[in-house]
């Protein structure tokens, strides 16, 4: 059964209708790349599965859910969902370690303890252990995304959502975090990314989706996608980006 | 006149307004301030949230507040609530002329240091399960009042500036017993030179205090 179902939906700023019908699946465990110029509505995709925007019509559900019905518990919802933004957001006042504790005893309930020792642990893992005390503002951004990924895991969230996670990113530093990102995806998280590193979908990726002018242009494994794409505005960005 | 003279009527000048003018003064202003603060917190508060018809209702209060002089306030809250049955003595009269005159602007502080946190720290917060309450209190609010507090603190200058206009609604603060002096004693240059020594002592180290806070916040920030 799949953790999202995403059934017509359709999304409009004022006048601009950005989203004209998505319906698309993913399985637990299941990581998928979206691709697209800019402007064809993947990131707002994104934000409608945690309720972030609102929708027109359509129905997504989101771990048996219906994210949009108007009853929603949507507090117990975003608890099953993590996100992670380009301009990783971490609360500047709060130290890297406030900002995992903080969410996870204020949002979540857990004991300022256990808070804190997941604190710990999550950052070792991102390769930021020794941060701990440290404000966000004297982070390089390569670290401020590492922190913000490692606060969005301490959630224990079911899925993943990554929005264009390295492109604030000087070059040097995206290979570290598509790597964090490669390491999830392998131990068996539901992910999805917006994302340009198409080395990252194909190394990572179980799927990828195209998408342009609010819809699904061409959807597939994402090597074939890249190297053999039978769309021809999938061909035209492809080329634009460089590789094939 | 003799220094020795002059010196004798500053003295006599500085020992009546420090007796009889410096409690009201620092009364008005230190009362006044606490219950501005109030004010501009709750209404700076709600017009930040939107929350209808109140915040209408309140911002037609502050527009007042910063569209009519603050003398005139004062007289038309000594002459004119007399007639609606309230009762107020001259010292309540200048407090609340004072805290609402001061809450008005210390609300627009307040309101704009909350409209400045970005929208992806309300987003941040939003993604990870915070109730709305919660993100006002653990992630906008602590932010906003770093942003708020050097302008707040230099508000409170203008705040104790103001308490002399109450003078004119027979409140013997500082103003108006050294005006009462110098009608006296016909020494208006020593006179009001003591005054001005006495108002810039308590306003010069708010002053400091506020652009040192400034730095201080804006290092922090960067």
């Amino acid at each position: 059964m799949p953790i999202v179902s995403i059934l017509d939906l359709h999304k409009r700023f004022d006048h601009l209708e950005v989203l004209k019908g998505i319906s698309l699946e993913v399985d637990p465990g299941e990581t998928v790349v979206f691709a697209g110029p800019s402007g064809s509505g993947k990131s707002t995709l994104l934000r409608c599965l945690n309720g972030l925007e609102k929708i027109q019509r359509g129905t997504v559900i989101v771990d048996r859910v219906n994210v949009h019905a108007p009853g929603t518990d949507m507090l117990d919802l975003r608890r099953r969902i993590g996100m992670v933004f380009q301009s990783f957001n971490l609360f500047p006042h709060l130290t890297v370690e406030q900002n995992i504790t903080m969410p996870l005893t204020k949002a979540k309930g857990v004991s300022l303890a256990q808070a804190k020792a997941a604190a710990k642990d999550l950052l070792a893992k991102v390769g930021i252990g020794d941060k701990l005390t440290v404000y966000p503002n004297n982070l390089s951004g390569g670290q401020q995304q590492r922190a913000a990924i490692a606060r969005a895991l301490a959630m224990e969230p079911k899925v993943m959502l990554f929005d264009e996670p390295t492109s604030a990113l000087d070059p040097e530093l995206t290979g570290g975090i598509l790597q964090i990102m490669k390491d999830l995806a392998d131990s068996g998280m539901t992910m999805l990314v917006v994302t340009h590193e198409m080395s990252f979908a194909r190394q990572a990726a179980d799927r990828m989706i195209f998408m342009d002018g609010g819809v699904v242009v061409e959807e597939g494994e994402p090597s074939a996608l890249i190297d053999n794409p039978q769309n021809e505005r999938t061909r035209q960005f492809m080329q634009q980006i460089g590789l094939k | 006149m003799h220094p020795a003279e002059a010196l004798h009527t500053a003295f006599s000048v500085f020992k009546l307004i420090l007796r009889e003018g410096v409690p009201v003064t620092l009364s008005l202003a230190v009362i006044g301030y606490v219950l501005a603060m109030l004010i501009g917190g709750c209404v700076g508060l709600v017009r930040f949230l939107r929350m209808p018809v109140l915040s209408q209702l309140l911002r037609g209060y502050v527009d007042c507040m910063r569209g009519l002089p603050f003398l005139m306030i004062v007289f038309f809250l000594y002459y004119v609530l007399p007639f609606f049955s309230i009762r107020l003595d001259a010292f309540e009269t200048a407090v609340l002329a004072l805290s609402l005159h001061s809450g008005a602007y210390l609300s627009e502080i307040v309101r704009g240091s909350l409209e400045a946190i970005p929208f992806g720290q309300h987003e941040a917060a939003k993604a990870l399960a915070l109730s709305p309450a919660k993100r006002l209190r653990y992630v906008i609010a602590p932010q906003a009042v770093r942003i708020a507090l050097p302008p707040m603190a230099g508000q409170s200058v203008l705040h104790i500036k103001d308490t002399s206009v109450v003078s004119i609604i027979a409140l013997t603060e500082m103003t108006r017993v050294a005006r009462v002096q110098m009608q006296s004693n016909m020494e208006p240059l020593v006179t009001f030179a003591v005054l001005a020594v006495m108002y810039f002592a308590v306003c010069y180290p708010v002053l400091r205090y506020a652009s040192g806070l400034e730095q201080k916040l804006a290092a922090k920030r960067a």
